[in-house]
């Protein structure tokens, strides 16, 4: 064993995938990193023990690796284009960044808006938001420019847990949702992939709640490692899961209801509102205040009526006023009118199961008999004991993975699970479902800070005007979130939560009556790959090559920087500084009970030229003539950390005027940050972090659930019944055909009080049918994807050990089928197939497994990699190519999903 | 290596089978060498062949060595290792048979044959210690090793019959018949017990091997063998052929042996666990005939029909 | 006496592949080098299909059919049950490999080398010249060991003590201990749940144990029970 040289180990964090942050330490040896290994020291603070996960292993490859983009380029080549070599060559970052500069500086006049009104300079950043962490002080340099579109997306958001993320915040702060897995003992999972995405943080949760006994039966088409590692796997026809989730709250409510959670029910939702003929709640005429009927009084009465007791079922004669969109309003006089409740009871009637199951391919008493397993697991009336508060005890969750949350038939999923959750109590108490944080809603520092009473006993949320004189008649944006999307918000998060693919759709189309999609005069591409994560990819790298000025931040080349100006490569994860702020609740199932700052430091020497983010973002301000702008954001906080204290305790703010090192002020931050967890007593900078690698203060379990602040504030969650949404939705309808715009017809459809079944799969094979002209028959398959732990996107597939060790997971070398399908086609296992969707065509090679309906396609992760050094001879399909982007698979909040009907031809041994 | 199913190994290759092959024929001809010499027969050359095809062979294996120049380490494991005694044998009947060839002494002839049966039986039992090789370490092995051997042996001598003075007697010809039966009878029992205790993959890989295994190393040498008694002599050139044919066969078999039918152990899991609330399940012995493995099986888990679990407990089957 | 063993719940893991990635950083294995990997195995057929991910490697078995073949003695089993290769006797005969019947060993005749033409600074400054040319295996992290014990810590208890894939687990699948001292994490982890080891027919007494299901939920760990009081004393 040869003996290793004297080695220091240093602390830092990966934050690869949204599943993270976590922490860990790098070996060094002789200045090298060598090693990768969990932070034990941290184990009593960090969910995930101090450990990270494969990906994290990863990283060391990726500092050295050889195929790195090492110093400035700028292109040669003036033609953009695949099959065009750019003819990058190097320069020095003088010339680079003075050259962006200037075309900043341009792009900043007029308001930095265009002819159309559109912002002229844009930035994408991928990743699910990570590359905000990796960003260090850019964010405050952004924020001195104006008016930037972010809205150019690369599968985050629309192709991620949209309608999650929109519904989920509305209904309950939850950006995302989780179970509470170390409480709960039943986990219906629509195909959430945790053990593959949710980190260290997850799989430690769902590994030890198995060996406690918890249950878990994962509803998706194919075997997934989650699949694999549940108590049952129930293979769903795709996009049918609605149609499931109908049928058990059909059974939950034409069962014994005396087995519900009434009190949670009465008390903590909308279930007892009166709802008035034309489908709006029935109001008390001066207050406007929703009625609910009192059954010990027998008389209506407004919803915060003290002390009295709602009736949540029957029929009642009685009068108020009922209003409408904008401000239509009725009064009625002694009708007859039922609770929301009500309504919902006869709204699921014909939704059984015997339905549910043809729709589904699922048999009928399976899906029977999990609604009333996850009835008997629910121990309705239990309490639990948390930091001294009794709270209620319901040990059984609900989770969706991504293919579900998203598209056609992600708000039926959506309220499907939350309702699920309100019947039996579930929603945001121990044992049940929770929101992991908040990106729409402000102050994002905390889920419960963000509430706010509404009016009618919910909480408020920000939507997006749709009045007469305050709905954004013209978007101001290319993806026109605001115009479109009320559920968007207008968070800084808002616009690359918009329908992103509408920014891309708009430039070979300009959408009715909209301005003239223009293109943004300077492009900023950070962390990102459009041109391999998103749909129709051919049309976006196509799209790509007519930005006039692109700034491609560059690891290595890749697809989207393949048509960039300029390349800046930036100091990767283990050279480079950030303090950001962890714990409290975050996604995938990152559940503290911490919070504090945790610092990324150097443990590689930076290679060749690369820079630090933040040098980056100083040398930009510096030479755009706005350093003072940029240091008064990054005083504000806009580096993660405020550094004056508003309420004077501290100031550690950074003289404004002049330039300011990469450690200077990182030092302030971690000051700052220092000085934020101790009150102002404590004001440890750089030094102490770099030392310790994170400083942390307890965070209450307490806030983990939603619903103390419920029970304190006295709020309801709004359900059952979407009142707000169908008056919203009415209100959208009319201020677009005001506007005489059509093409949003079908999605404000999906404005319904209580979700009707679609024929989700139909919409699909109608719209390509319709888009294509062809004969859906012609396309047997369903293509989906899915995660892989070993991948974080398409980030890191040219890291020569994650490939490697990927290997050993099937679904890695090619496109999964099942195997007796196969055997149908005189397919083997290794054999290479041409995979055709309506729009485009790729080769692979076949994987064949039980594990996978015989009607479905599965092609992991995101490959199809055509310029990225090593991973673009890996041969791997993506089913991006073949995914159209059409109007008419984007659902109401602005997305569409991860699938598409392909067919399969056999290619023989010709690869 | 990616693979679930037993897979090639990919250790010893055409040089590991050239010491099995060499030390076959080597040691088959000393044996022949020895009875001639009791008939009174010269045999040096015979000698002298042998040994040289048994060094070839060794030469071979040092080929493989990843650190050749060390190779003297491999005597320091006489107390267990099959490989160590090889080198021991080997080292003794090198000097044996030179002094044998020298001093024409028939003891020592028979010494030096007694040394090659010995270093064929240890390659025999390097085989059977590979415990990771499954058709390697079957019991049935052995006695193929040694009847081809003595094929192989015999089979070389009338091929070089002609040039040497010695007249092939029926002896000889009707010894290869029975020989050639022995081998054949000994590859059918080891094909047979592949069949139970080997990988599928290895088993496919017999049956290509056997088709031409019979025909050019059983049949055609027979019937050489047979037209060369029916005729009688003054055809040498007939036994010669047929033992031509038993010769290469019994490399062709060696040379598979190693490098086709050579497919590891593989993977095994007596049980799939459960998984929270769920139930074990069956088995898995990747790419071995099903209902293989020995350990106990439980019945599989039907999740279709799974109750409702009392919080923490696990349904079994 | 002293047996250091290791131990893979099947119940927890996911196939993650961490402890791969940590034992080839701890151990700078070459690429395609996996001392320790995860198996994808699937039974059954579709819909009843189970899926389950398998921790392999060296087992540190008792009756060593490695060492037994080892004609230099190279590989040598130690007191406390782990088997080791000395690389300067080694002359890469390659006849451990094909003795092992788990698939362990392993045999590299060049440096590592990710991307080939192009070696990287951690592959230089990991190179061991020694391991070239010779068999490699698992070497259950004996430095780790001797090193933790030489400071008066105890394997598979403390960190640095313990195998770097044990250490790297996110789901605390692998453990590793003393299954002679009863007291032991994995002795007390064997009596409470039904374990079984591999090939176990082929007598090699394996020192690698897979748990597979507990004998029965009064032995399932505190965190079922405490909820359980939990929710009795508050219903
Ligand atoms: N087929 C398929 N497509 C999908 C999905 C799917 O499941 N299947 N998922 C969708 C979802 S949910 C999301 S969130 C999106 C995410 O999709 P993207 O946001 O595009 O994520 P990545 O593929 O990780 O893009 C990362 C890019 O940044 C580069 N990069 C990596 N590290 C660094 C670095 O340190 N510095 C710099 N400058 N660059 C770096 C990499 O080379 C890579 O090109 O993908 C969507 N697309
Ligand atoms: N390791 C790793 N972790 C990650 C990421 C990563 O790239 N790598 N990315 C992060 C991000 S940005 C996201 S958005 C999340 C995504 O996290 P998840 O949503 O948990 O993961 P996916 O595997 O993308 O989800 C696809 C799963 O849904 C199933 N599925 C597909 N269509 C349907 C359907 O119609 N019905 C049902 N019931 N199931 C269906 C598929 O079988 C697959 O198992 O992961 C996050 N975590
Ligand atoms: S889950 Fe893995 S990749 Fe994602 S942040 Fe955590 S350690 Fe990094
Ligand atoms: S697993 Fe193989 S290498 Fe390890 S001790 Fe057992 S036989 Fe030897
Ligand atoms: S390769 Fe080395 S360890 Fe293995 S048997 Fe040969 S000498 Fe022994
Ligand atoms: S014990 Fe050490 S050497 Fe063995 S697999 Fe684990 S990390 Fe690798
Ligand atoms: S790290 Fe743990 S969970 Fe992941 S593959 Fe290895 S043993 Fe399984
Ligand atoms: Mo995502």
């Amino acid at each position: 064993m040869r003996t290793r040289p004297e080695s220091k180990k240093v602390a830092t964090f990966c934050y690869n995938c949204v599943a993270g942050p976590d922490l860990m330490t790098v070996r060094v040896e002789d200045g090298v990193a060598t090693e990768v290994e969990p932070n034990f020291a941290a184990a009593q603070f960090h969910p995930a023990q101090g450990k990270v996960c494969v990906k994290a292993y990863g990283l060391i490859q990726k500092a050295y690796n050889p195929d790195r983009v090492l110093q400035p380029m700028k292109r040669t080549n003036p033609n953009k284009g695949k099959d065009q070599d750019p003819g990058f060559v190097p320069i020095s970052w003088d010339e680079a960044l003075d050259t962006i500069a200037a075309k900043v500086v341009e792009a900043r006049g007029n308001a930095g808006r265009d002819g159309s009104g559109y912002p002229r300079i844009a930035a994408s950043f991928g990743g699910g938001g990570t590359p905000t962490y990796y960003m260090g002080t850019f964010p405050a340099f952004l924020s001195t420019l104006g008016p930037i579109d972010f809205g150019f997306g690369s599968g985050q958001g629309v192709k991620c847990y949209h309608s999650e993320h929109l519904y989920g915040e509305f209904w309950h702060r939850a950006f995302t949702v989780a179970s509470d897995t170390p409480n709960t003992n039943y986990i219906v999972s629509f195909g959430a992939n945790l053990e593959a995405s949710a980190g260290p943080c997850g799989t430690m949760r769902h590994a030890n709640a198995r060996i406690r006994g918890v249950k878990r039966v994962q509803i998706e088409p194919h075997q997934s490692v989650t699949a694999g590692c549940s108590a049952e796997w129930v293979p769903i026809k795709p996009k049918t899961d609605p149609a499931f989730m109908l049928a058990m709250i059909h059974v939950l409510l034409h069962g014994d209801r005396s087995r519900l959670d009434i009190p949670y029910l009465r008390d903590r939702t909308g279930s007892p509102y009166l709802v008035a003929p034309n489908g709006y709640y029935l109001r008390d005429p001066e207050s406007r205040k929703p009625l609910i009927m009192d059954s010990q009084s027998q008389q209506a009465v407004a919803f915060d009526t003290p002390g009295i007791v709602p009736a949540l079922e029957g029929e009642f004669i009685v009068s108020g006023a009922e209003i409408g969109a904008d401000d239509q309003v009725w009064q009625h006089h002694s009708i007859s009118v039922k609770t929301a409740f009500g309504h919902l009871i006869d709204h699921v009637e014909d939704y059984t199961p015997e339905w549910a199951a043809a729709i589904c391919d699922v048999k009928a008493d399976t899906i029977r008999r999990v609604a009333e397993e996850y009835l008997d697991h629910a121990q309705v009336g239990a309490t639990i004991d948390i930091e001294g508060r009794t709270l209620p005890f319901r040990p059984v969750s609900v989770v969706l993975g991504k293919t579900v949350t998203n598209g056609w038939g992600g708000y039926e999923c959506c309220w499907g699970r939350t309702m699920l959750a309100c019947l039996v109590g579930a929603l945001e108490v121990p044992g049940g479902i929770l929101g992991t944080t908040v990106r729409l809603n402000r102050p994002a520092t905390g889920r419960a800070e963000s509430i706010q009473a509404g009016p009618d006993g919910f909480m408020a949320f920000p939507m997006n005007p749709t009045g007469k004189d305050d709905w954004k008649a013209t978007p101001h944006t290319r993806n026109a979130y605001d115009t479109l999307v009320p559920l968007a918000s207008n968070s800084p998060w808002s616009q690359a939560l918009g329908p992103t693919h509408l920014s891309w759709m708009q430039q070979n189309e300009t959408l009715d009556t909209f301005p003239e999609a223009t293109l943004p005069d300077v492009w900023f591409i950070y962390r990102t790959n459009p041109a391999i994560s998103f749909w129709e990819t051919d049309t976006i790298s196509d799209i790509m090559t007519r930005f006039p000025f692109t700034v491609g931040f560059a690891y290595t080349r890749d697809e989207s920087n393949h048509m960039a100006d300029i390349l800046l490569p930036d100091q990767t994860d283990l050279e480079s500084t950030q303090l950001i702020r962890v714990g409290g609740t975050k996604f995938m199932e990152q559940f503290w009970e911490y919070q504090g700052y945790i610092l990324r430091q150097p443990a590689a020497e930076p290679q060749g030229e690369s820079q630090d983010m933040t040098w980056i973002a100083t040398e930009l301000a510096a030479r755009c003539d706005l350093l003072e702008p940029y240091n008064n954001a990054i005083n504000r906080g806009a580096g993660g950390v405020a550094l004056k204290d508003r309420g004077g305790r501290y100031d550690f703010s950074l003289p404004t005027t002049d330039k300011h090192s990469v450690d200077a002020i990182w030092d302030a931050s971690c000051r700052a940050a220092s000085a934020e967890l101790t009150e102002g007593r404590e004001s440890d900078g750089l030094d102490y972090y770099k030392e310790h690698g994170m400083r942390m203060i307890p965070f209450s379990k307490l806030r983990w659930y939603l619903i103390c602040e419920m029970q304190d504030r006295g709020l309801r969650f709004e359900m059952p019944y979407q009142e707000g949404l169908l008056r919203v939705g009415r209100q959208l309808a009319n201020r677009l055909h005001e506007k005489g715009i059509s093409f949003w017809d079908t999605q404000l459809s999906e404005y319904e009080a209580l979700p009707e079944w679609k024929d989700v799969p139909g919409i699909w094979e109608d719209a390509l049918e319709n888009n294509f002209q062809i004969r859906i028959g012609d396309y047997p398959f369903w293509l989906l994807t899915s995660r892989s732990m070993q991948y974080n996107w398409g980030s890191n597939v040219a890291i020569q050990m994650v490939r490697e060790v990927s290997k050993n997971i099937k679904g890695h070398d090619g496109v999964i089928m099942n195997t007796q399908r196969a055997a149908e086609m005189g397919l083997k296992e290794g054999d290479w197939v041409e995979i055709r969707s309506p729009v485009n065509v790729v080769k692979g090679r076949v994987g064949l497994r039980q594990g996978i309906r015989p009607d479905v396609l599965l092609m992991i992760g995101q490959f199809g990699h055509w310029i990225t050094p090593t991973a673009k001879d890996f041969q791997l399909p993506s089913m991006n190519p073949l995914v159209p982007m059409l109007m008419d698979l984007t659902d109401a909040t602005g997305s569409a999903a991860d699938l598409v009907r392909v067919s399969i031809k056999p290619l023989g041994d010709a690869a | 290596m990616n693979s679930i199913t037993p897979w090639l190994q990919r250790f010893w290759d055409w040089r590991a089978a050239g010491n099995f092959i060499g030390g076959g024929i080597g040691s088959g001809l000393l044996v022949w060498a020895a009875v001639l010499s009791l008939a009174g027969y010269a045999v040096e050359w015979l000698l002298l062949l042998g040994l040289g095809v048994i060094g070839v062979g060794l030469f071979c294996v040092f080929l493989e060595l990843g650190r050749p120049w060390r190779a003297i380490n491999v005597l320091f494991n006489a107390r267990t290792s099959w490989m160590t005694r090889e080198a021991m044998v080997a080292a003794a009947l090198f000097p044996l048979g030179l002094l044998a060839v020298l001093t024409g002494s028939v003891i020592l002839t028979l010494l030096t044959a007694l040394a090659g049966m010995g270093f064929l039986y240890c390659q025999g039992r390097i085989l059977q210690a590979a415990k990771g090789i499954p058709a390697w370490r079957i019991a049935t092995l052995p006695p193929l090793i040694a009847s081809t051997a003595l094929c192989e042996g015999l089979g070389l001598f009338l091929v070089l019959s002609p040039l040497l003075d010695i007249p092939v007697t029926v002896i000889a010809t009707s010894l290869l018949l029975m020989l050639l039966g022995a081998r054949f009878f000994a590859w059918g029992r080891y094909r047979n017990s592949l069949t139970q205790h080997a990988p599928l993959a290895c088993q496919d890989a017999a049956t290509q091997i056997n088709a031409q295994f019979v025909r050019f190393g059983a049949i055609l040498p027979a019937l050489l063998a047979i037209a060369q008694l029916l005729i009688g002599n003054g055809t040498p050139w007939l036994a010669a052929l047929s033992g031509l044919c038993a010769l290469l066969a019994g490399g062709f078999v060696k040379f598979h042996l190693l490098n086709s039918l050579a497919f590891n152990q593989g993977y095994a899991i007596s049980h799939s666990p459960t998984r929270g609330a769920g139930r074990t399940g069956p088995s898995v012995k990747p790419g071995w005939p099903s209902g293989h493995l020995q350990a106990p099986v439980t019945a599989s888990s039907h999740p279709q029909d799974t109750l409702a679990a009392p919080i923490g407990a696990a349904e079994r089957a | 006496m002293t047996r250091y063993i290791m131990i893979a719940d099947l119940r927890r893991c996911v196939g993650c592949q961490t402890c791969t990635a940590a034992c080839k950083h701890r151990n700078a294995t070459a690429p395609d080098v996996q001392w320790r990997k995860v198996l994808d195995l699937e039974v059954g057929e579709y819909p009843d299909v189970r899926r389950t991910f398998v921790p392999v490697g060296c087992q540190h078995c008792a009756k060593p059919s490695c060492m037994e073949v080892c004609p230099t003695t190279a590989t040598r089993q130690r007191d406390d049950g782990l088997i080791t290769i000395d690389y300067d006797l080694c002359i890469g005969c390659g006849y451990c490999a094909v003795a092992c019947p788990y698939q362990a060993r392993y045999k590299v005749s060049e440096p590592a080398q990710a991307y080939t033409g192009k070696r990287m600074a951690n592959e230089i400054a990991r190179e061991d010249p020694q391991r070239i040319g010779v068999a490699q295996k698992c070497t259950f992290c004996y430095d780790r060991i001797d090193h933790g014990k030489a400071n008066g810590l105890t394997p598979g208890i403390d960190p640095d003590a313990t195998p770097a894939c044990v250490n790297a687990c996110i789901t605390g699948a692998l453990h590793f201990g003393d299954i002679e001292d009863e007291n032991s994490n994995v002795a007390v982890l064997l009596r409470e749940n039904q374990s079984f080891r591999m090939h176990e027919e082929l007598g090699n007494e394996p020192g690698f144990y897979y748990l597979w299901d507990d004998h029965a939920i009064e032995n399932a760990p505190a965190g079922v029970q405490e909820i359980q009081a939990n929710v009795e004393a508050n219903t």
